[in-house]
């Protein structure tokens, strides 16, 4: 009789990771810490030399540009912000999600989805060099109401917040196999894992301090994160644009950011599986879940857009309908229309089929997509923010032209992700991947049983 | 921590069939109770068609009051049955299995309720047969199709079908079962209900198929109806009600108090009916686990809703927002929202010893639809109270008695219907407890054993 699994999914297979031993599994998590691959180097110098550029062309732009306090010659350093946040800076959202839901595909996925963390440094120091662009509180829309020494000291101090936070996640969740590293690794030369595993022995205590700090670090940077982007989108769109008060756009735009975490996330499982040797760990179990979560997140994404657009449109308030005009029909129309159909009608359209989602290409797909759609995004929102010249208006009264990019902007934009995303690459060199310490634990908590004319799979629940 | 007692089958059919077969002396004294509440409930409608809508507190400006705060409470407890049972049945949570027969029957009892409602508002809810039958474009008379208010009747109708077609198909099995155990009038309820299922493979593919695809077509129309639901204020311009945010924020707000009255439910089923064994405290465990992260969404869309309000410092949504925070009894509501909404029951269940207890899960769940309901009033009433421009016109919205005994009376319906559903149907499905009896298991770790479930893959 063909189980429930076959007649949805059409798929019998159970996946190879569990067939590993615990030796194997800390064999291929050691690996890239003992050796790094030509493609691996490769990868790390090319994106080292464009987080270069992305510098020199962020010191430069002002320069040749109309100098420093120029608010629209910032619109790409806030956008290659908004475009770091929503990926890297969400990417470990996801692993938290993971854990909290206790599936048991999340193991191989998990410290992919934390490694993105390793960037955030660059985002903190654009908002740095970003927040003094914008002028103080008085006299135009603000979430502060009169606050001392906003907005520049509290955004300044939730960014780092989430940076503390987020690098702690990593650190924490990543501690156990750092002991492994110092025992198979360092044996007789006590070096870096051995300072940072911190005298890490596996007692049922320290055990019990890994969960409990893995759990709440987890909580406290989902809490950061939704407030981060809350106040950032307020901050660096709505409080530039007149007369927009619209209270959904903070949560569409943290919704974008947890689906282009999820995208990124799936992106490095590809990689990872085609060139990173992981094959046998990211398997279509893993590419199905990610997937359907990232297709529930671009559903959302539509419906927060949608309701946000069906509010300003039955209103037709002058205002509202500069707003609409401003945001999405008239300078920057087409990139709304590459942000919906990338964001939007891509994962839609490509993930909704079963089979597709099954795959690995069709999740991979879809998930660049998102990615380019992000970006795109982030240029439409910040180029029509940072355009606006008089920010003390009631209401928009002039819409302006959109904002060209020049070749200093595209630089900083490409250069400074490049940048962020040789972080994550360096941090591979002292976070082991695969997770061993989570695969092995998944290892134990699987037994396989035949089930009348089928073989089952038994997970352990201990919780 | 396992809990789950492996049960004969013999046992489980016998236990969750009970109360159809048995009425205990509670039972009883729920029925009375209730049925006497009912009837204040009736006959305080049947008083005001006679007298006419004046009979409330319902005057110029504040057009709308405690019928409409009571409509959108009770389309939010109906969200729970989704939540629950859809989500959870596409994820292939099995703690869901003993809670999602309650959740679906309370979706489709709730939304009756709620629909009631506005029928009564009309105040001579006969003619709506004649107004809404033919539909009005055969008459000359051309409603906007683009009006919130047209279309949320047609939101609700599609989604108590979908409910009541989905409350169907999940108990086809249990039918069959009560069909094969049952004689005189019921054998032969059953037998038409079980449409000849006989547990063959075939027949329990399209089940599960048909429960499947049933879930994900209620996902879409669970997330339009109260949407739709909360455009009926926000299509408009009345100040702080003209919000962008008010769709997702409610749809989350109903998820809240939805859930939230699942556990209630789930605590009197296990009081009432003896169902210790199959809603355990893991179960609830579970369930608060899923209303921390609930509440804290819906948390957030309360303070994005308040904040943006005030962001633009217009006059008008300011003199709106100094009555709804400083203003008697407003300023009442906005405590029990915060203390009752979130600030007691979510700390609480960030505990587990806490969430596995069921009398604090109990209380902290009343708690919750105690500061929803007052959420839902403190959104509509002020708004409209100060909604013109003269503050001359402005008036305070005083309910009266017709309408309290209303609001009370809403809720021994729908604990009246419940009651009555679990006489003749078995209010935990016995052929998914079954079937989780099946996919549970043990593996050895070590020294310890740990519970487990069987996954196909």
């Amino acid at each position: 009789m063909a189980t429930h699994a076959e007649h949805a999914h059409g798929h019998r297979r159970v996946q190879r990771t569990w067939d590993l031993t615990p030796q194997q599994v800390v064999t291929d998590g050691l690996q890239r810490i003992r050796a790094a691959g030509s493609s691996y180097r490769l990868a790390l110098i090319i994106s080292a030399i464009l987080g270069v550029i992305g510098v020199i062309a962020l010191i430069i732009r002002p320069i040749i540009g109309a100098g420093w306090g120029d608010r629209q010659a910032w619109t790409y350093v806030a956008a290659t912000f908004g475009f770091l946040m929503s990926t890297v800076g969400s990417a470990p959202c996801f692993s938290v999600a993971m854990r909290l839901t206790r599936g048991h595909w999340r193991r191989p996925v998990n410290r992919l989805a934390e490694l993105w963390g390793a960037g955030l440094i660059v985002p903190f120091i654009l908002l740095v060099l970003l927040i003094f662009v914008l002028p103080n509180t008085e006299g135009r829309q603000t979430l502060w109401f009169g606050w001392w020494a906003a907005p520049y000291l509290w955004d300044i101090v939730m960014m780092l917040a989430l940076t503390i936070c987020g690098y702690g996640f990593l650190y924490v969740a990543s501690l156990p196999d750092m002991a492994i590293a110092r025992d198979q690794v360092e044996r007789d030369r006590p070096g870096r894992f051995t300072r940072m595993a911190r005298g890490f022995r596996g007692t049922v205590y320290q055990w019990q301090i890994i969960d409990r700090g893995v759990a709440y670090l987890g909580a406290l940077y989902i809490l950061l994160y939704v407030g981060t982007m809350t106040v950032m989108a307020s901050e660096l769109i709505l409080a530039l644009l007149p007369g927009d008060n619209s209270a959904i756009f903070p949560a569409a735009y943290t919704v974008a950011g947890l689906e282009s975490g999820i995208a990124v996330t799936i992106i490095a499982m590809a990689v990872f599986r085609r060139w990173g040797g992981a094959g046998e760990y990211l398997e279509s179990e893993q590419f199905f879940a990610a997937s359907k979560l990232m297709l529930a997140l671009g559903l959302l994404w539509f419906y927060f857009h949608w309701t946000e657009f069906v509010i300003w449109w039955y209103g037709r308030t002058p205002r509202e309908l500069s707003l609409l005009k401003v945001l999405y029909f008239e300078p920057y129309f087409w990139l709304f229309v590459i942000a919906f159909a990338c964001m939007f009608l891509a994962p839609l359209f490509v993930l909704v089929w079963t089979r597709i989602r099954m795959g690995i290409a069709g999740p991979t797909v879809a998930a660049c997509l998102v990615v380019v759609g992000q970006a795109v995004d982030q240029v439409r929102l910040m180029s029509a923010s940072f355009s606006i010249p008089n920010i003390y208006e009631k209401e928009l009264s002039i819409i302006p032209n959109a904002y060209i990019p020049g070749v200093f902007d595209i630089l900083l934009y490409v250069g400074l992700a490049g940048g962020a995303f040789a972080l994550v690459l360096l941090a591979l060199k002292v976070v082991a991947y695969p997770s061993i310490w989570e695969i092995t634990a998944g290892l134990w908590l699987r037994a396989r049983k035949q089930y009348y004319k089928t073989e089952v799979t038994l997970i352990g629940k201990p919780n | 921590m396992q809990e789950r007692h492996h049960l004969p089958e013999d046992q489980i059919i016998r236990d969750l069939l009970r109360p159809v077969v048995y009425t205990s002396t509670m039972n009883w004294v729920a029925f009375i109770v209730l049925g006497g509440v009912l009837t204040a409930f009736v006959f305080a409608a049947g008083w005001m068609f006679y007298w006419g809508v004046g009979v409330t507190g319902l005057n110029r400006p504040n057009m709308w009051g405690f019928m409409i705060v009571n409509f959108v409470f009770w389309i939010g407890i109906s969200h729970a049955g989704v939540m629950i049972s859809a989500i959870l049945r596409l994820t292939q949570a099995e703690w869901r299995r003993p809670v999602t027969r309650a959740a679906e029957v309370m979706t489709m009892f709730s939304l009756m309720t709620a629909m009631t409602f506005p029928f009564m508002h009309t105040g001579r809810p006969w003619r709506t047969a004649y107004f809404v039958f033919p539909y009005d474009f055969w008459r000359g008379i051309w409603p906007d199709v683009r009006s919130a208010l047209v279309m949320d009747p047609s939101a609700v109708f599609t989604y108590l079908t979908g409910t009541i077609l989905f409350v169907f198909v999940t108990m086809i099995p249990d039918f069959a079962i009560l069909r094969d155990r049952s004689t005189g009038w019921r054998h032969g309820l059953y037998r038409v209900l079980a449409l000849g299922f006989r547990g063959q493979e075939r027949q329990w593919k399209m089940q599960t198929i048909s429960g499947f695809l049933l879930a994900a077509i209620m996902l879409s129309i669970f997330v339009s109806v109260h949407s739709i639901v909360s455009w009926d204020f926000a299509f408009s311009l009345d100040p702080v009600w003209h919000s962008t945010v008010w769709a997702p924020y409610f749809v989350i707000g109903a998820v809240h108090s939805g859930v939230s009255a699942v556990v209630t439910l789930m605590a009197l089923m296990r009081w009432l009916f003896k169902f210790d064994s199959y809603l355990r405290p893991e179960h609830f465990d579970a369930i608060g686990r899923l209303l921390v992260v609930v509440g804290s969404a819906w948390m957030w869309f309360f303070m994005l809703d308040v904040f943006f309000d005030l962001f633009r410092q217009d006059p008008v949504d300011l003199v709106i927002m100094n009555t709804r925070f400083f203003a008697w009894p407003y300023v009442l509501l906005l405590a029990f929202i915060f203390i009752f909404g979130y600030f007691i029951p979510v700390p609480i269940w960030l505990f587990r010893r806490f969430r596995r207890n069921i009398k604090v899960m109990f209380w902290t769940s009343i708690m919750v639809n105690v500061g929803m309901w007052s959420e839902r009033y403190w959104l509509v009433v002020p708004g409209l109270q100060q909604k013109y421009q003269w503050s001359f016109d402005w008036t305070s919205y005083r309910p009266g008695p017709i309408e309290v005994t209303l609001i009370i009376g809403s809720f021994a319906l729908v604990g009246t219907l419940l009651l009555v559903f679990s006489k003749l149907f078995p209010p935990i499905p016995v052929w998914d407890e079954l079937e989780g009896q099946r996919f549970a298991g043990e593996i050895q770790v070590g020294k310890r054993t740990v519970p487990a479930i069987v996954r196909e893959f």
